[in-house]
């Protein structure tokens, strides 16, 4: 028999189950369209960052611009929080989140 | 103004005595915002969310990086005030430049409202931004003109 738990487990990722969660499914960098960043800065700075080719790094910065947001990275939490922190950096409006 | 890689892999920067100067001023602005107002809503855009879904991390996160993203962005402003007469660069201060001068557009966008892609701002007598939104389009030609020469084009 198991104890029966003092609260139902409605939430399915609660932070005890983190560790295993993380192992499981990627972090994504999501890069998010802005009015402010020049097309080509933004296509440069993905080359640079990530050692995309210039045909991928524009295809990126063209959904981000036209799709409103693009997964530009994902990984770990720490890569995605690296690659999160280099992004704003340089400027660029990132977020993370869960897959 | 003109950016140009040289075949010795620096860069050849030959740009006017008014646009330096006028460079080193709003560099001069945007470190003193950094140091002494780091919560001037003009400053927002250069520290994004990284969790907005998460409260608790994004607090977390933001104590743990916020000051070091501080440093970088006046680290690249100083290299553009100590490179700021050169007539050459390196690869690394020219993209030292690209960070800084990026960063200033954001801060000058944000302040001007800038909210659509593209479109040039409506003409208004005696408009209290005219300088801003020159500016504006300074920093966008330059920066235009140094990813030009950072992709090699």
């Amino acid at each position: 028999m198991t104890p029966t738990p003092l609260t139902a487990p409605i939430e399915v990722d609660e932070p005890d189950l983190g560790e295993e969660v993380d192992v499981e499914r990627p972090w994504l960098v999501i890069v998010w369209n802005d009015p402010i960043n020049l097309m080509d800065y933004v296509t440069y700075v993905f080359q640079k960052l990530f050692g995309y080719s210039h045909e991928k790094a524009e295809q990126l910065m063209l959904d981000v611009h036209f799709k409103g947001r693009a997964v530009v990275s994902s990984g770990s939490r720490e890569k995605a929080e690296l690659d999160v922190f280099r992004l704003h950096e340089h400027g660029l409006w990132a977020t993370m989140q869960q897959d | 103004m003109l950016i140009a890689p040289r075949p010795d892999g620096h860069f050849e920067l030959r740009i006017g005595a008014v646009e330096r100067r006028f460079l080193l001023d709003v560099c001069n602005q945007l470190r003193e915002l950094l140091l002494h107002a780091g919560d001037h809503p003009a400053l927002q855009r250069l520290f994004p969310t990284a969790y907005p879904d998460d409260e608790e991390r994004e607090a977390f996160y933001r104590q743990m990086v916020r000051d070091e993203l501080r440093d970088r962005h006046l680290a690249a402003l100083e290299t553009i005030e100590r490179t700021a007469e050169a007539s050459t660069l390196s690869a690394d201060e020219l993209t030292q430049w690209m960070t800084a001068v990026n960063a200033l557009r954001l801060v000058l966008g944000t302040h001007l409202g800038i909210a659509e892609d593209d479109e040039p701002a409506e003409v208004v007598d005696d408009d209290p931004d005219s300088a801003a939104r020159l500016a504006y389009d300074l920093l966008t030609q330059m920066l235009w003109l140094i990813v030009k020469a950072l992709s090699g084009h």
